[in-house]
């Protein structure tokens, strides 16, 4: 069953339609990725799907509610997460204040320590250094950062762009081990990247965009198999 | 000759409360909408009329007038952020020029409208907030002056306090540091801005109130105080919360001193000529980064 659908999404900005017509969907408990040459739409997806940007036409819906026109706060209240390629956290605040701010939602204080108690488990290092300003923090511990944000909802859906963008080989297996086990306690996650060899290796669905429309989509071995890859990035020919 | 540069500089530190809570307040309508409120003045110039109408109606006592301003331009700042604001925001964040030109058309429509209502007369909430004068050896301190100083830092304070340890404050300067991730985070942007131009405005208002016993109340006074603010906010660092205060202290004690030493009428030199200055040599303003976020 599809947990996220979008059908049909023409959006771009201002007039000029940089997505013409893309549907995806992300399964519940999967790991969906999207992939793609520069200019794809990747990121103008995940803007649509987060309600930054309002689609011409199309729909999506969440767990068979239909959020197209909902306000960005308000998918973040069904349950979406939504981890920015870079500047998802605010420099001037603590850690602990970021942290804060991603359980805005949540009322309950038990549920909140609680939740922070084990973003702490999850990531130590965030732990020790709760009371600097998130500024200060290297690349890898802000990415630490934004994915225990994330977490303060318990979201069912994170949807991330670019999780590996600026991190050291030894960082992006970090960060990828603990998207896998999310998805193994059963969240569902959402990953536009470029480094597709990854990417390839935890999804279990991937769909390849091109000009802002579907290309291909199915297993991450078949894509791999047939060698459509080369023809995405290289542009040779039909795929 | 010293006790006269005393008395000057105790003048300038009262009138300096009064800059700081204005460039404080300003300062934070424009670090998180991101708007140039030009109309800031107007806000203090609707809390002048609210302490002049209770008084005129001889209701509650200044004090009360102080409060009532506060809760009514609160009210105006909700409706004016709610109405004029709300269209202009695209995407969680306010039209830049678009939002300047909506606030100099309610700089005007608001003075014009308080015009047609009191007409142009001087109006002055009669008495005093406090009738005593303190007297330390030979400076001699007036009450309704210490309690506008006092009054000015209390309500700064306690912007500091709740911007610094309440959830909402920290939505508002989460807000203002970057509205996408705020969103992201759940928090809704329009009525963060919303909350934060009432609190800006409120904050222009309870001033009006508070200075009304000394100073007078008239349609057109606001555009001279909106003035005064953004010299305030140009010294002091745009989007400089403390920057404001110091720039406010200092703009006051600057202004009250240099009676001392120019021929008189020339005191309203001074605020522009320090903030002249501060645009060459410091145009990050006394507190500012010299970064300048997009």
């Amino acid at each position: 069953m599809a947990l996220l659908e979008a059908t049909a999404l023409v959006a771009g900005y201002g007039g000029s339609a940089i997505l013409n017509g893309l549907s995806i969907a992300a399964e519940a408990g999967r790991i969906t990725g999207l992939i793609g040459p520069n200019g794809a739409g990747k990121s103008t997806l995940l803007k649509t799907l987060m309600g930054y940007i309002t689609p011409v036409s199309g729909t999506i819906a969440f767990d068979d509610e239909e959020i197209t026109r909902l306000p960005t706060h308000e998918r973040i209240r069904c349950g979406i997460a939504y981890i920015a390629q870079t500047q998802g956290h605010f420099p001037s605040q603590t850690v602990q204040e970021n942290l804060r701010l991603g359980a805005y939602l949540v009322r309950d204080k038990s549920v909140r320590e609680e939740r922070q108690a084990e973003v702490f488990r999850r990531f130590p290092v965030l732990q020790e250094r709760r009371r600097q300003y998130a500024g200060l923090l290297s690349g890898g511990q802000l990415r630490m950062l934004e994915i225990g944000r994330a977490l303060m909802t318990a979201p069912r859906l994170i949807i991330l762009d670019e999780p590996s963008v600026g991190l050291s080989p030894k960082l992006v297996d970090m960060v990828y081990d603990h998207l896998r086990e999310l998805a193994g306690k059963g969240t569902t996650l959402l990953i536009v990247e470029q480094n597709v060899r990854k990417l390839l290796a935890v999804s279990d669905r991937v769909y390849a965009l091109e000009s802002g429309a579907n290309r291909y989509d199915g297993a991450p071995q078949a894509l791999v198999a047939e060698g459509r890859l080369a023809n995405l990035y290289l542009g040779a020919g039909v795929g | 000759m010293i006790l006269d540069v005393i008395n000057f500089i105790a003048l300038g530190i009262m009138t300096g409360a009064i800059y700081a809570l204005l460039g404080l307040s300003l300062n934070l309508v424009f670090g998180v909408l991101r708007v140039i409120n030009i109309a800031h003045g107007e806000m203090l110039m609707l809390g002048a009329y609210t302490a002049v109408v209770l008084a005129g109606v001889h209701f509650g006592g200044p004090f009360l007038s102080i409060l009532a301003a506060l809760v009514l331009v609160t009210f105006v700042g909700l409706v004016i952020a709610r109405l004029l604001l709300r269209p202009l925001t695209i995407d969680g964040r306010i039209h830049e020029q678009r939002g300047m030109v909506m606030s100099l058309g309610l700089s005007l429509f608001l003075s014009n409208t308080v015009l047609a209502l009191f007409g142009p007369d001087y109006q002055r909430v009669p008495g005093l907030l406090v009738s005593r004068v303190f007297e330390i050896g030979d400076l001699v301190l007036e009450g309704q002056r210490l309690v506008i100083l006092a009054g000015a830092m209390l309500m700064a304070t306690a912007l500091m306090l709740f911007l610094r340890f309440t959830l909402l404050g920290l939505a508002i300067r989460a807000v203002g540091e970057n509205p996408e991730a705020a969103q992201a985070n759940g928090i809704s942007v329009p009525i963060i801005h919303m909350i934060t131009f009432a609190i800006g405005s409120a904050l222009a208002g309870g001033a009006g109130a508070l200075i009304t016993p000394v100073t007078y109340a008239f349609p057109a006074m606001g555009f001279s105080y909106t003035l005064y603010a953004f010299m305030t906010v140009i010294i002091g660092g745009l989007g400089n919360i403390w920057g404001a205060v110091l720039a406010g202290f200092l703009l006051g004690i600057a202004e009250s001193l240099s009676v001392i030493v120019l021929p008189t009428g020339f005191n309203a030199v001074v605020g522009p000529a320090l903030m002249l200055l501060a645009l060459v040599f410091r145009p990050q303003g006394l507190l500012g980064r010299k970064l300048i976020r997009a």
